[in-house]
């Protein structure tokens, strides 16, 4: 009962705690590891598909490679973001959390900032993994992209995962299920794009720019003018913040 | 100190806990009993923050436990053993809830030694029996090393020399002046333990008192007879409204009338009493005379 001022809950610490958590769990490494997995096997695959008939351009080629990259990427990052509160709903250890924290808001805040960093790490070492292991196709083809090009590429893409994995860790808090936070993240992602094609196409509207993944995607490399750059953004915001809110809503309210 | 003030918890239709104050000083054990669904669980879930309270308040030291700025080194609890994740070590679990407070891995290892998991440290809490993760539920309640401690039925689990540590380990950190509130189902559990004891049924105080107090007033007082001729007492007994069992070897017991009634009773007739002592009223009859109409869950016994 010795009392010692410096041990405190503070938000550092909170970030200590959170990143210790899941980082000490095996999952938490399958999942980072299927993150540079993914990401290097969704870039081969347009790089597979590039011939000297029809080459994209030095400009296009690393945008494409780091597109499909992310694409695959994104898929371990998902699961990763949502794994990191979803866990501790199924196995009850939340309750613990919330006992040693009990200012709630603090620990999505803690866990979101662990979630962002971890996301943003990922996404700087794999987007380069996933380039290098495209690189020999690419020189086959005689095409040597500019380093601003690939930076460019690079850098929107590290911004689009860091999204995607906002996104998902936004949708866990409001489902708190693994399976409703995987399947509704990979839903929005993967399957809402087409869908509002198809809708927009019907009704002859352009409904895809309401999506999260077109909207995020553009918001950081083809903003033609400051509105859409806006109403990227805007999307984007909207998409994270309502499961956030909802999500966050519930856990001050509810009983853990 | 830690005070609860007619806290109330209704989830829907049900009312899990109803007014229920009490207040928790240092250096006492206090028992929290009562039937399964009394209440026991909800009450301690609402003083550590995790089910919100319908009315009613907990301080800690004057505070809601929310808004203690280092609540670990104030209260430490163990609410449910199951809940660590399974895919950590014991050590990286409490870590985890010691960086929360910055505090050091030193503590962690003390605390792991303390309650005898220090070899199962690095082992994931995935294979542990319930009883090791009672002790790795007190490690963590212990790991602040708090004034206040709030155990939620620690010894189910344990076996027979795991009881008689917890017992011993829950006397002595009551003798170091902390605060302990340990709850159980079984009066067994806490009658060598606890210097109080809180009795709760269908969410609501039945009984606050000294365990002394308890046993005293709410224990049956049964008396054991041995006459020369128990056919005959227990006859001129159930004229008294005496309530008699007559055993095989012909001892009477019996409720309802004192020992020296029986005494002059049997004189009055000329019946010869070989033994007539008092058998003291135990702690469970106490609690099961309190507890009798508070039990949510009756099972229904068929013959």
């Amino acid at each position: 009962m010795t009392a010692d001022k410096q041990q405190q809950l503070s938000l550092p610490n909170l970030v200590s705690s959170e990143w210790l958590k899941l980082r000490s769990l095996r999952s938490f490494w399958f999942a980072a590891a299927g993150v540079v997995l993914l990401t290097a096997a969704g870039a081969l695959l347009p790089a597979l598909f590039f011939t000297a008939d029809n080459p994209p351009t030095e400009a296009e080629a690393p945008l494409l490679v780091f597109r499909f990259g992310a694409m695959g990427g994104q898929i371990a990052l998902l699961v990763l973001a949502v794994l990191a509160l979803t866990s501790e709903y199924s196995s009850g250890s939340i309750r613990l959390t919330l006992v040693a924290a009990p200012r709630r808001l603090r620990v999505i805040a803690a866990k979101a900032v662990v979630v962002t960093a971890v996301s943003a790490l990922l996404a700087v070492v794999s987007l380069p993994v996933a380039y290098v292991v495209c690189v020999p196709k690419l020189n086959s083809l005689g095409l040597h992209p500019a380093s601003r090009s690939i930076i460019g590429g690079f850098a929107a893409h590290v911004g689009y995962l860091i999204l995607v994995a906002a996104f998902a860790f936004a949708v866990a808090l409001a489902v708190r299920s693994t399976a409703a936070g995987v399947g509704i993240g990979l839903g929005v992602v993967f399957v809402l794009p087409s869908v509002l094609s198809l809708l927009g196409g019907g009704l002859h509207q352009t409904l895809d720019k309401l999506g999260f993944t077109d909207a995020a995607n553009s918001l950081f490399y083809s903003h033609s003018s400051i509105g859409t750059l806006l109403t990227d953004a805007v999307t984007v915001t909207v998409w994270v913040a309502v499961p956030l809110l909802i999500g966050g809503m519930a856990l001050v309210r509810r009983d853990a | 100190m830690i005070e609860v003030r007619e806290l109330t918890k209704r989830f829907g239709e049900v009312t899990a806990v109803e007014g229920v104050s009490f207040r928790l000083d240092p250096g006492s054990v206090t028992g929290f009993i009562g039937p399964n669904g009394a209440g026991k669980s909800t009450t301690m879930r609402m003083m550590v923050g995790l089910d919100r309270p319908t009315s009613g308040t907990c301080l800690v030291d004057g505070k809601p436990y929310g808004q203690l700025s280092a609540p670990l080194r104030v209260v430490g609890s163990l609410i449910d053993p199951e809940a660590p994740h399974g895919g950590r070590s014991a050590r990286n679990h409490l870590r985890v809830l010691a960086r929360t407070h910055g505090i050091p891995d030193r503590r962690v290892d003390e605390v792991l030694d303390s309650v005898g998991l220090a070899d199962a440290a690095n082992r994931r809490i995935r294979g542990f029996s319930l009883g090791m993760r009672q002790r790795l539920g007190l490690a963590g309640a212990l790991l602040g090393d708090p004034a206040v401690l709030l155990l939620d039925e620690p010894a189910n689990g344990l076996d027979p020399d795991g009881i008689i540590w917890i017992r011993t380990l829950l006397r002595s950190l009551a003798a170091e002046g902390r605060t302990v509130l340990v709850s159980s189902h079984l009066m067994s559990e806490l009658a060598q333990t606890a210097d109080r004891l809180i009795v709760l049924g269908r969410g609501r105080v039945l009984a606050d008192d000294s365990v002394e107090a308890l046993t005293s007033r709410y224990g049956t007082r049964l008396s054991r007879v041995r006459p020369d001729r128990p056919a005959d007492l227990e006859t001129l007994l159930g004229r008294q409204d005496a309530v008699v069992t007559r055993l095989p070897d012909g001892i009477l017991e019996v409720t309802g009338v004192e020992p020296a009634d029986i005494a002059m009773l049997a004189q009055r007739h000329g019946i010869l009493l070989l033994e007539n002592s008092t058998v003291t009223a135990s702690l469970e009859e106490a609690y099961l005379t309190l507890t009798r109409d508070h039990t949510r869950h009756i099972a229904k016994v068929t013959r």
